[in-house]
């Protein structure tokens, strides 16, 4: 099957025209009366987006996960509540693609190929993060399993056809008791399924946040994900891939909100100037748009690298959902703070998407999570991070930037709970910055290569030495974001020297942006005067449908 | 007793279901974007609006640190009640007292005194806090002014009994060409006055945002407040109050929200123990904590600055109300990270939470932003730079840092507009005290960068000023802020009596004044276990975060 993002675009482009379903005034009403996106959903399945979902060779399109990572951000760049409502069905699946049997990874495409909705139950009621505290539970029968328990604030619950979730199969838990199950609802006898309202949300209101509780529902044996007692091992392997789709959604919502801001700072006067061009508006300005650039060359470097290396995305995956998201947060203050009232009002498109934004950050793992789980391999990354990178990794280190090229076909089989590689990106900085330095003789920023490099070799030093404990120090944590950061730097630096639509502009504005990063949260009143050339700027790496121009 | 005992007695028990003015009463009426009656009921009967009102025209007005402890009381309930009912007829009424003499005073007494509210009207969507640019005009005519043009987004102007208009009253630029006015409702002509549909907003919801179209609406000469002209300098002048008072209002939703995720993360269990067993919590509400300290001991000192130092007035006004605002609403954010998932929904045990993390976004943008702040800050800086240069520190007075000492009536009359070329606040001595454990260090950098702060400030060009300023400029004004509020919680602590100080919170907010200016400096381990078992004791016993004042 092909997927034609061309088409998807035309399609959104399209009904986001006049008061078409995802106008910003259909999208405003939705949500204001919380209800679902159904036409929207349709639209997408009308678009093909859920061929994405299934892999080639089960007959679907997801060829490449950069194409699946555009279109969802193309979507979330409209409607954030639309663009999680319907990739959710991706995240329940991803599971099985990675540890299903074929007859029964065959079986879900088809149903996800027609339409079907699909949830992942992870969640519940007081136990958040804590997945070894999960309560729900599955017994063995002789006919197949009986479920007991329920999952809450979940996704699509009360609408998916099919949902998987993660049992309790052993009482002792553990982190070998527990496994992934596939619950097709619609086979389930009356009585044992019970959906769980649907929770009313500070954003994506329109979302079906609800959950589901089962009282001995017999699933048959086949529904299974891998064997008895993976599950744990499959749900974090599976996280991996679904994490590196988040930055997806808030590049939608971060690109969202800029364009609302430049619209409306392009016009408003202030003080007998437009407000977009008074310094410190404009200095801002740059520097949200210097923020998109970085989340976009995380996220697609992060996309190309589940191809080219999955075995690192156990680090990987959890840079660009600590990081993407944060620096999406970061940015939405800053451009809240330039809206002013007229972002404020609930006629505004700004406020939504404010408010939709802040559940990347929540979900799917939180940034705290990421980062432990990153802390927790550092000492992988800083006992390979000396070593000399081979041939070959280097090679597949410039791949990760280009735009074009064949990808190899995703091997889920590859993906590891820890990555004993290390991050070869990051390994690669001098590689990578002894190549922009070669290729370009007179560089403006020279002296900002210099400190990005200075800033990888000293984060390595400090990851040298680290040794994890539990529970994790605080202090901890700045390490952590400060190889994001690198991470980020390295990935700019890729892209860069790579064919996608990027100058030394860019490049520069995107260094000064990594190294605010890495001296801590950033300031009010940045320094680098290099934002202000940017800041009437748009995403380069996953540009936002035309038709968008008028900022909605 | 504290000031607002009180007060938070007639708002009664905020957990209780039953209460109608307790959180889920307060989440209906936002939810429903209602005015949540039975709280304004309340605090008519408490006299609110008599608070307002100066003790010589009859009401109980005679220093703003007891507004502030009341507004903050009901700020820290639900800040849309204290936006909706009270700070809105504060702001109009300060406009009414800095204007001095004339009958118009009378009235906006008895408005308030009898019960009534006053909309305050300077908002249009195309000028915002450029308020030198209003157009709204009244024109001269037959004795009187004829008023056309519209007002935005103004609380209560639906509903309020009186109405302070801003409006032009020359089409001359420069600061002489608006005048206030005093407008009743209802003797406004009918066909010349049109009311806009109410303006939704995604917080502060039970709020009554309006606007008001006037088209020839006459107005006899009697209404101006003040003389023809002096409109822009009565609002600068106003400003120096409402500036200061609001910033210590807000602390209050800062303190709820601290309340509400520290009793969350005592509560909340994960991987077998609490959540705040987890160290990086444990930093996120020591980090918090402070910054509350920081902000509300910043926020009174300016308060009482304002009676004692008037002439100085409006440099920690526009110090003060950028800098504390700033601090909540990350503070709020950063805490609504914290409790994840149960941030984000609006029904359930932290409900409220969500209420207010939106409800606190305006405490930046409304009533003068931050950047507009800042932007009045940078006209003083150089002369303040030279003269910090020059001159040794000097000690104002100790009543400035003790918060029971009492203060003088405020000088309505001396709140300058040049501002001097003095902040005694500024150049306060810092280092020459015993500081509490751990904080000599953090101390000696402040006061380092205080140093080099005013050689800049003294450089400063004269085209750093007003908007066209460079983004260094607004950053050397932000730290000016910053050294202010250190400055505050170091004369708290040199004149601290038995426990109006303690040196936990001192060293706590003083750290956190140190990280605003050089983000890599980091609360010590010992510092924030010191503060965690502050707040958590202090919540367990069902104590105040913030020593009163
Ligand atoms: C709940 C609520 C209640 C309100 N109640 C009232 C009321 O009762 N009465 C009333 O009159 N108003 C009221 N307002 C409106 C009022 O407070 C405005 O929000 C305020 O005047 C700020 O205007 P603005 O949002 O247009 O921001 P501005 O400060 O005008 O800023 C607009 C843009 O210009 C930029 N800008 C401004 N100055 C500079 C500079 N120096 N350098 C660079 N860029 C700059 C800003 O960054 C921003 O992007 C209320 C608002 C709210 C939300
Ligand atoms: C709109 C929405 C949709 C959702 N959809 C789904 C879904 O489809 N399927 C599903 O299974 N779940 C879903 N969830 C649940 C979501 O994934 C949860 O938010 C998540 O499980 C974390 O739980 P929690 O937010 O309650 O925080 P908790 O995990 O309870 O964490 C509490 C606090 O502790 C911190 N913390 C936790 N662990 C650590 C650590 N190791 N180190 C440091 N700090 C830590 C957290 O950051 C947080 O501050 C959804 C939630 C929302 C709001």
């Amino acid at each position: 099957m092909r997927f034609s993002p061309l088409a998807l675009t035309r399609s959104v482009v399209r009904n986001a025209n006049d008061e078409g379903p995802l106008s910003a005034q259909a999208v405003l009403a939705l949500d204001r009366d919380e209800e679902f996106p159904a036409e929207g959903c349709a639209i997408l399945d009308e678009a093909g987006l859920n061929s994405l979902y299934v892999p080639p060779d089960l007959g679907g399109a997801l060829y490449s996960y950069p194409t699946l990572v555009h279109a969802l951000a193309q979507v979330a760049g409209y409607d954030l509540t639309l663009a999680i409502a319907h990739a959710k069905t991706f995240l329940g699946a991803a599971p099985v693609w990675l540890a299903g049997e074929r007859a029964q990874a065959a079986r879900l495409a088809r149903r996800v190929l027609d339409g079907a909705v699909v949830s992942w139950g992870l969640t519940e009621r007081g136990h958040g993060a804590d997945l070894l505290a999960g309560e729900l539970s599955a017994a063995w029968t002789a006919d197949g399993w009986s479920l007991t328990g329920s999952k809450w604030m979940i996704n699509n619950a009360r609408r998916c056809g099919l949902i998987c979730v993660l049992a309790r199969t052993a009482p002792e838990g553990g982190p070998l008791g527990f496994s992934l199950l596939l619950v097709d609802t619609g086979e389930l006898p009356l009585g044992t399924c019970e959906r769980l309202p649907k929770l009313h949300t500070h954003g994506v209101r329109g979302a079906d946040i609800s959950g589901i509780a089962f009282v001995k529902a017999p699933v048959p044996h086949e529904a299974l994900v891998g064997p008895a007692g993976t599950g744990l091992e499959t749900t974090l392997k599976a996280l991996q891939v679904t994490r590196t789709l988040c930055p997806a959604l808030s590049i939608g919502t971060a690109s969202h909100a800029v364009r609302l801001a430049q619209c409306q700072l392009g016009v408003l006067e202030r003080y007998s100037h437009k407000a977009a061009i008074l310094p410190v508006t404009r200095r801002v300005l740059g520097q949200v748009v210097a923020t998109l650039w970085i989340m976009e060359s995380v996220a697609y470097v992060a996309a190309r690298y589940l191809h080219l290396m999955p075995e690192q995305m156990s680090v990987v995956s959890a840079i660009a959902k600590a990081l993407v998201p944060t620096l999406a947060d970061e940015a939405m203050e800053s451009l809240r703070e330039l809206m002013g009232v007229r972002g404020y009002l609930e006629t505004d498109m700004f406020q939504k998407v404010e408010r939709d934004n802040r559940i990347v950050a929540i979900f799917d793992g939180s940034t705290p999570v990421n980062e432990d789980a990153l802390l927790k391999q550092l000492p992988h990354l800083s006992r390979t991070g000396r070593d000399a990178l081979s041939e070959s990794a280097a090679e597949a280190v410039f791949r990760l930037g280009s735009m074009g090229g064949d990808l190899p076909a995703i091997e889920w089989q590859e993906l590891r709970l820890v990555s004993t590689a290390g991050c070869d990106l990051v390994r690669a900085v001098p590689r990578l910055v002894a190549e922009i330095r070669h290729r370009r003789t007179c560089m403006a920023f020279r002296g900002r290569l210099d400190a990005f490099e200075e800033l990888v070799r000293r984060t390595l030093t400090q990851a040298d030495g680290y040794v994890p404990a539990t529970p994790t120090p605080a202090e901890d944590f700045t390490l952590a974001r400060r190889y994001e950061v690198c991470f980020a730097g390295a990935a700019c630096l890729a892209v860069r020297l790579g064919d996608a639509p990027v100058d030394d502009l860019w490049l520069e504005a995107c260094l000064a942006r990594v190294m605010e990063c890495a001296a801590g949260s950033s300031s009010p009143f940045p320094e680098p005067d290099v934002y202000d050339e940017v800041s009437m700027d748009a995403g380069r790496l996953f540009p936002m449908a035309e038709g968008t121009s008028d900022g909605r | 007793m504290a000031v607002d005992d009180e007060l938070v007695a007639l708002l009664g028990n905020p957990h209780d279901p039953e209460n109608p003015v307790g959180y889920r009463s307060c989440l209906k009426a936002d939810e429903r974007g209602e005015i949540l009656r039975e709280g304004e009921r309340r605090l008519t009967d408490f006299g609110l609006g008599a608070e307002f009102v100066p003790a010589d025209m009859g009401g109980r007005l005679r220093t703003l640190d007891r507004t502030v402890a009341l507004l903050r009381a009901v700020y820290a309930r639900d800040p849309a009640l204290g936006l909706g009912f009270g700070l809105t007829s504060l702001i109009a009424a300060v406009n009414v007292w800095a204007a001095g003499e004339g009958a118009l005073r009378r009235e906006a007494a008895d408005v308030l005194l009898g019960r009534g509210r006053i909309a305050s009207a300077y908002h249009e969507f195309a000028h915002g806090s450029d308020i030198a640019a209003a157009e709204l005009a009244a024109s001269p005519e037959c004795g009187g002014y004829v008023l056309t043009g519209h007002k935005e987004v103004v609380t209560n102007i639906g509903r309020a009994e009186a109405i302070l208009v801003y409006a032009r009253t020359s089409p001359a630029p420069g600061p002489r060409s608006h005048s206030l006015f005093l407008l009743r409702s209802a003797e406004l002509p009918a066909g010349a006055v049109r009311r806009h549909h109410r303006y939704p907003s995604v917080g502060m919801r039970s709020v009554q945002l309006g606007g008001l179209d006037f088209d020839r609406c006459r107005v006899v000469a009697d209404r101006r407040v003040g003389s023809e002209g002096a409109g822009l300098e009565i609002a600068l002048r106003s400003f120096q109050v409402t500036r200061t008072v609001i910033p210590g209002v807000l602390t209050g939703i800062l303190d709820t929200a601290l309340r509400m995720a520290l009793r969350y993360a005592l509560d909340r269990r994960l991987y077998g123990r609490p959540v705040i067993a987890l160290p990086r919590v444990r930093a996120v509400l020591a980090d918090v904590y402070g910054d509350l300290l920081l902000a509300e001991t910043f926020a009174r000192v300016a308060v009482r600055a304002l009676h004692l130092l008037p002439e100085q007035a409006v440099m920690h006004a526009a110090a003060v109300k950028y800098l504390v605002p700033q601090m909540i609403v990350a503070g709020v954010n950063n805490l609504a990270g914290l409790l994840g998932g149960s941030s984000y929904l609006r029904e359930g045990e932290h409900a409220y939470f969500q209420k207010l993390v939106r409800d606190v976004q305006p405490s930046t943008f409304g009533h003068a932003s931050g950047i507009s702040c800042l932007m009045s800050l940078l006209t003083y800086l150089p002369a303040i730079g030279r003269t910090a240069r020059q001159n040794r520190p000097r000690l104002p007075t100790e009543e400035m840092f003790r918060p029971t000492a009492p203060l003088p009536d405020l000088a309505w009359e001396r709140l300058g507009l040049r501002g001097g070329d003095v902040d005694d606040l500024f150049m306060l001595p810092l280092t020459d005290v015993p500081l509490p454990e751990r904080c000599a260090e953090v101390v000696e950098a402040i006061e380092a960068e205080r140093t080099s702060l005013a050689e800049r400030y003294a450089g400063l060009s004269p085209e750093d000023r007003g908007a066209a300023a460079r983004v260094s400029a607004y950053e050397l004004a932000r730290r000016y802020t910053i050294v202010l509020a250190a400055s505050s919680c170091v004369g708290v602590w040199r004149h601290r009596t038995s426990n109006d100080a303690n040196a936990t919170a001192t060293a706590g907010a003083l750290v956190r004044a140190a990280h605003l200016l050089d983000r890599n400096r980091e609360m010590s381990t010992q510092v924030r276990e010191n503060l965690l078992d502050e707040a958590t004791q202090r919540i367990e016993s069902h104590a105040r975060l913030c020593d009163p004042g």
